[in-house]
């Protein structure tokens, strides 16, 4: 089974670690939105609906809990794991309707089991023969 | 130029007098201003500031020794020669007494002679004034300060040989100075010294009124004036008696000591040679949350933290020959929460020097304590800026954070791709390592932040067992550790509610870790066991015990990896150790972490973490 996963963060460095995460646990990048302003245009212009959306919560402009309700509207039903280091804003995501949540720093192998949970039946079993860094579709000339 | 100010009503005296300045060889130094009335030469005085006054006494608006006692109540310092018409050398004496600084005969009078003893009256003021500036700091000084002349007639004290001796000033002044010592003698060929020398110094006792004598220190020094003539001798005198009543020292040396005891910030324990409760000064029960009355008869040991009993026992023993050290020692305070003090103890030995008791000074060094102090202290400048502080801590975990998750990432992924050679799985495993020791730093913050902006009262209990399989899963799960056999002894109720929340599943998560960690064998095995348990209080609690099978771990370490967050923590070992986070989650909700060892040392194996916290409702 493969699963999409979208992700709003604005830290470009983790852009490189997701790819190669999702990569080898079997899941796609669905796409890379930067602020939540630009996931909600994102989403209003796409019929899809990713499997899971990985949101930061310190954002410039709107932030991950304010993003999330956005979404929730545009997608109702859309499953969210809520990423930051901010430890009291748990309460507020779960409320929100959030999937999960995961402290920052996180580590490799929380941040599998974190996605694991979050999509029910999603087995995501690590295959380290596809920890390789693809070029995904629409992303290419991306920085 | 000299203005010489004469009051005088008969012209034909005036004229006389101008004749003969005039007549003076150096007379052209003097400028005569003359008036008719006291009136006019009270106020020339004011005008005119002549360096001397001649003064007749017989004039139309004064007579007599009223004329000089007026002018000198208006001008106390212009020097007053009074010239009298009449041979009467009492008049003359009567009005030194009374303030003028000579007097004329006008019947006697000459040139020479009018002109000396002006010259004269001037000069003296002058010196007279130079000496009473002198004495100025004589007469404050803390010292006794005399002033003689140099034959050694007194001419003035200050306050404090007045004091000193029992007698007024004035009782002094006047009489030779070698009177008011014992040694009389001494004093004489001192002084002599000093007229020659410029300078004596010796010991000798005065004579004080009531018939006593006071020892003092006697320096003098010699004046001399113009000519290099002794013109006056200045004797200081120091009190060097030390002749307290025995009696009054020892008084007072009980009222200090009885004193410094009840209001000691330190505590004070005074136990019996079996370790039993005689005497705590209040800080010391207040320190353990008792009355002073409740802990006599009590024994030290009942409030030290059981597994410190041996430790507090070798202390007391051991104090005879070691009594300066000082020890760090866990104590249990009448609500089962730990304090960490420093204390000293000596022994109390009776005069065949047989072993009677110990005397056990105690220092309270608990963060929390220093902790709620500072709180109660704060302004409201601190509590704002604490505010500040605590956003800005936000915003930096949140930083800090974002740059520690792709290095740990990163290299979990680097370990895993194919072509990396065993160095560099290694290499990336150790920058994992220390990394994620970073991140576990953050997280220990950001929750002892979170506890500290926390209600305590507010937070939920939580149940221990499910803490521990919570644990256990993640453990599990997680491949850096080693493969875990865990063995458990749970309460048959299944649950065991405590305080502290979700700290407290932080703590068990960590105790478990930890134990894992320690483990030297392929296969760790770790021993957890949770239990009811009851303090000395009575209130109930449980109690949850991790024993590893490591190398066991020593009383220094173990006292470092629990305090290395105390301020003035002596063990510093480098990094803040997520024990020290626990043992302070531990004690916020009231309850104690400790580490020993597992059997008897020194054949003991592994270490045992013992986490006690009071029970609470679902």
């Amino acid at each position: 089974m493969s699963v999409s996963i979208f992700v709003v963060e604005d830290e470009r460095a983790f852009y490189e670690i997701y790819r190669a995460v999702f990569s080898m646990i079997g899941a796609e990048m669905a796409g890379w939105a930067y602020s939540g302003e630009e996931a909600v245009e994102m989403f209003t212009s796409s019929s899809e609906s990713p499997d899971l959306v990985v949101m930061d919560h310190r954002l410039p402009g709107m932030n991950g809990v304010e993003t999330m309700a956005a979404v929730a509207k545009l997608k109702p039903g859309i499953r969210i794991l809520f990423v930051s280091a901010d430890g009291s804003v748990e309460r507020e995501a779960a409320s929100g309707g959030a999937a999960g949540f995961l402290k920052k720093p996180f580590e490799l192998n929380e941040f599998i089991v974190a996605i694991r949970n979050a999509i029910p039946g999603f087995e995501g079993r690590i295959d380290p023969t596809r920890a390789k860094v693809r070029k995904l579709r629409g992303h290419e000339g991306d920085g | 130029m000299v203005i010489v100010l004469l009051v005088e009503n008969s012209p034909g005296d005036v004229r006389l007098i101008r004749e003969m300045f005039a007549e003076e060889a150096s007379s052209s130094r003097f400028e005569v201003v003359s008036v008719s009335t006291l009136q006019d030469g009270i106020e020339a005085v004011h005008e005119q500031k002549p360096a001397v006054v001649l003064l007749d006494l017989d004039l139309p608006d004064s007579q007599g020794l009223d004329t000089l006692r007026l002018l000198r109540a208006a001008h106390p310092a212009v020097p007053i020669v009074i010239i009298t018409g009449l041979e009467d050398e009492a008049v003359g004496i009567s009005s030194l007494e009374l303030g003028a600084d000579d007097y004329l005969c006008n019947s006697r009078l000459n040139p020479g002679l009018l002109t000396h003893v002006v010259t004269h009256a001037v000069q003296r003021r002058a010196l007279t004034h130079a000496i009473r500036l002198r004495d100025m700091p004589v007469v404050s000084a803390g010292d006794g300060v005399i002033v003689t002349d140099a034959e050694g007639v007194v001419q003035n004290v200050n306050p404090y040989v007045a004091d000193n001796l029992g007698l007024p000033r004035n009782a002094f002044v006047g009489k030779p100075v070698f009177s008011i010592v014992d040694d009389s003698v001494a004093l004489e060929s001192g002084f002599g010294l000093a007229a020659e020398t410029g300078h004596w110094r010796s010991e000798m006792r005065l004579r004080r009124r009531d018939g006593t004598l006071l020892p003092v220190e006697i320096s003098a020094n010699a004046v001399k004036n113009e000519t290099g003539e002794l013109s006056h001798m200045v004797l200081h005198f120091s009190d060097i008696s030390s002749l307290r009543p025995v009696e009054e020292d020892m008084l007072l040396s009980e009222i200090k000591y009885r004193h410094l005891f009840e209001i000691a910030m330190e505590g004070f324990w005074v136990l019996d040679a079996d370790g039993y409760t005689i005497l705590v000064n209040p800080r010391m029960a207040d320190m353990l949350g008792y009355s002073r009355g409740e802990l006599v008869g009590r024994s030290m040991f009942d409030s030290v933290l059981p597994t410190e009993e041996i430790r507090a026992k070798a202390i007391l023993d051991g104090c005879a020959t070691r009594a300066s050290e000082i020890h760090e020692l866990s104590l249990v305070r009448r609500n089962g929460s730990k304090l960490v003090t420093l204390l000293n103890a000596s022994p109390i030995v009776d005069m065949d020097d047989r072993r009677t008791g110990t005397l056990v000074c105690v220092t309270d060094i608990s963060y929390r304590k220093r902790h709620e102090e500072a709180l109660r202290t704060s302004t409201h400048e601190e509590l704002r800026h604490r505010g500040r502080a605590s956003t800005y801590f936000d915003l930096l975990a949140h930083d800090i954070a974002n740059l520690v998750s792709p290095i740990l990432v990163s290299c979990d992924l680097a370990r895993m791709e194919k072509s990396s050679s065993p160095e560099l799985v290694a290499r990336f495993k150790m920058i994992s390592s220390q990394a994620s020791r970073a991140a576990s730093l953050i997280k220990n913050l950001r929750m002892l932040e979170e506890l500290e902006q926390t209600e305590i009262g507010r937070v939920p209990t939580v149940d221990l067992v499910e803490a521990y399989t919570k644990a256990k899963e993640s453990i599990t799960e997680d491949d850096r550790f080693p493969e875990v056999e865990f063995i458990a002894d749970i309460p048959d109720s299944g649950t065991a509610f405590v305080k502290g929340g979700k700290w407290t599943s932080k703590v068990v998560l960590h105790m478990l870790r930890n134990a894992v960690q320690h483990s030297s064998s392929e296969k760790a095995s770790v021993e957890v066991t949770i239990s009811p348990f009851e303090t000395p209080s009575g209130a109930p609690s449980w109690r949850m015990v991790v024993t590893d099978d490591g190398p066991g771990i020593s009383a220094e370490v173990s006292n470092s990896v629990l305090s290395s967050l105390d301020p003035g923590s002596r063990f510093k070992r480098g990094v803040v150790t997520s024990m020290s986070f626990c043992a302070m989650f531990v004690d916020a909700f009231g309850g104690v972490l400790s580490i020993d060892v597992a059997g008897d040392a020194p054949d003991a194996n592994g270490s045992v973490v013992i986490m006690t916290l009071p029970g609470g409702e679902k």
